[in-house]
């Protein structure tokens, strides 16, 4: 989509009164938008908790190391993931 | 029934007292008065019995909920119970001193509702002088208290034209959702459908302006769209299917699979203080009686859409051919469907439509 790119520096966050929260029925993460749900994958889950506005090289970096990948492994996918949130208005890039 | 799946949110509507008198409010046609309103500590109970039962966010609707002098102490429980709160308001009282107190509470979002772009045509429809000029000001309170904001613009023939205007409007408010929902023909709207119903060609050009204005906004502004379904080749997926995703509870503490669920005169509706929320999304009757797909009729049975719309609306197919448990008669499959875009392109076409029937607020 036009307008939408996300660079290393870039500090993908949660948008105005998005939430990440942990739903204790479902025993899954999702992501609490102004009245809607968007129900988190693992993967999902492991990036946007750490969108807390470090950039999106910090974060390659960081899930690098905790899942023991190259930025070339994750890169591809992390970027579409963010996108496609963005895009949903459920983060800024 | 087995199989059922725990609801996401919970449509609260703490009164249906309101100052405006929109000729299509949602609320039913026999309101609930003031002294039937359930007080705070059933209230907080009620929400206590959503989040058990899986329900993950609450909607604080009315009538007007700021109208309610404990809607703090409930959104400040519904947080505590790691509910999200939405707050669904008409917005003409929305002081900053509320704000701040919402605020604290864990509000996470106001939604507000424009019948139009400029104060003429939005103050003759909401049937309340000033409304216009104070819920833009509102507005301007949310985003200054650093809450999420979405603007709810009702179209009917009246504001039609000012489509353009309302996209640039919600992001000139910082706003960053809009709701582009035509009026929905059920209770009060279809009382009032002559006066409302727009042409065949005025929603085809609402859904194009949609279209373009998706990609002119995107990333800026999330726009959802609600079309009047008589002119529709398929019915809409009315609450994501009946008992499936959402309830609703009155002032009075009746729970609902939908608000306009009692235009179905024979079903029974449970009541808070007959049953748990849990009892009554498992078990009760009236939300067994169209959940899933065992109850549709044999068209919709062998349709690859049946999980996709479940069969459409209950309410529109009780309203418009007298049993609910018909398909919703704006599906091109219906044998009724003929007869509802004929009323519609009818009423649509009067030059001059007719008054207004307003809602008037219960005592």
């Amino acid at each position: 989509m036009a307008g939408i790119e996300i660079t290393d520096e870039s500090r993908p966050q949660p948008a105005p009164g998005v939430r990440l929260h942990f739903d204790d029925t479902r025993k899954t993460w999702v992501l609490m938008a102004p009245e809607r749900v968007f129900m988190l994958d693992d993967v999902a889950a492991e990036v946007l908790k750490r969108c807390d506005g470090r950039s999106f090289a910090e974060l390659l970096a960081d899930l690098g190391e905790a899942f023991s990948a190259t930025r070339a492994d994750i890169e591809d996918d992390v970027r579409d993931m963010l996108t496609g949130m963005i895009e949903k208005g459920a983060m800024d890039p | 029934m087995t199989g059922v799946e725990p609801p996401l949110a919970l449509l609260a509507e703490l009164t249906h007292r309101c100052p405006l008198r929109c000729p299509y409010c949602s609320n039913p046609l026999e309101m609930d008065a003031r002294a039937d309103e359930m007080d705070t500590e059933t209230w907080k109970r009620v929400l206590s019995e959503a989040k058990a039962l899986g329900a993950m966010q609450v909607h604080f609707s009315g009538g007007e909920p700021t109208t309610r002098p404990d809607l703090g102490e409930l959104v400040s429980h519904a947080t505590s119970l790691g509910l999200y709160s939405n707050l669904i308001t008409a917005a003409v009282a929305l002081t900053d001193a509320k704000l701040t107190e919402l605020k604290e509470a864990g509000l996470a979002h106001v939604q507000i509702s424009f019948q139009g772009t400029e104060p003429d045509i939005a103050d003759r429809i909401s049937g309340f002088d000033g409304a216009f000029v104070r819920k833009r000001e509102a507005a301007e309170r949310v985003i200054a208290h650093r809450l999420a904001l979405t603007l709810n613009a009702v179209i009917n023939r009246h504001n039609v034209e000012q489509l353009p205007v309302f996209f640039e409007m919600a992001a000139a408010m910082k706003a960053r959702r809009l709701e582009v929902a035509h009026v929905q023909y059920y209770g009060w709207g279809l009382k009032n459908r002559a006066a409302l119903i727009p042409t065949q060609a005025q929603v085809q050009e609402t859904t194009r302006l949609v279209e373009q204005a998706r990609e002119d906004y995107a990333g800026q502004l999330v726009i959802d769209y609600v079309v009047p379904d008589y002119y529709s080749r398929r019915p809409k997926s009315c609450m994501n299917g009946w008992a499936r995703r959402f309830f609703n509870i009155t002032p009075a503490g009746k729970v609902l699979p939908c608000h306009a669920a009692e235009s179905i005169p024979h079903l029974n509706f449970p009541t808070v203080h007959q049953a748990s929320l849990r009892d009554i999304w498992h078990n009760d009757p009236a939300f067994n009686a169209y959940r899933g797909t065992d109850w549709m009729p044999e068209t919709c049975q062998s349709c690859d859409n049946k999980k996709i719309d479940w069969a459409g609306c209950r309410c529109q197919a009780m309203a418009l051919t007298g049993d609910a448990a018909n398909m919703d008669p704006v599906c091109e499959k219906s044998p009724f469907k003929d007869l509802v875009l004929d009323l519609a392109e009818q009423e649509a076409a009067r030059e001059t439509p007719p008054d207004f029937i307003y809602r008037e607020s219960p005592r």
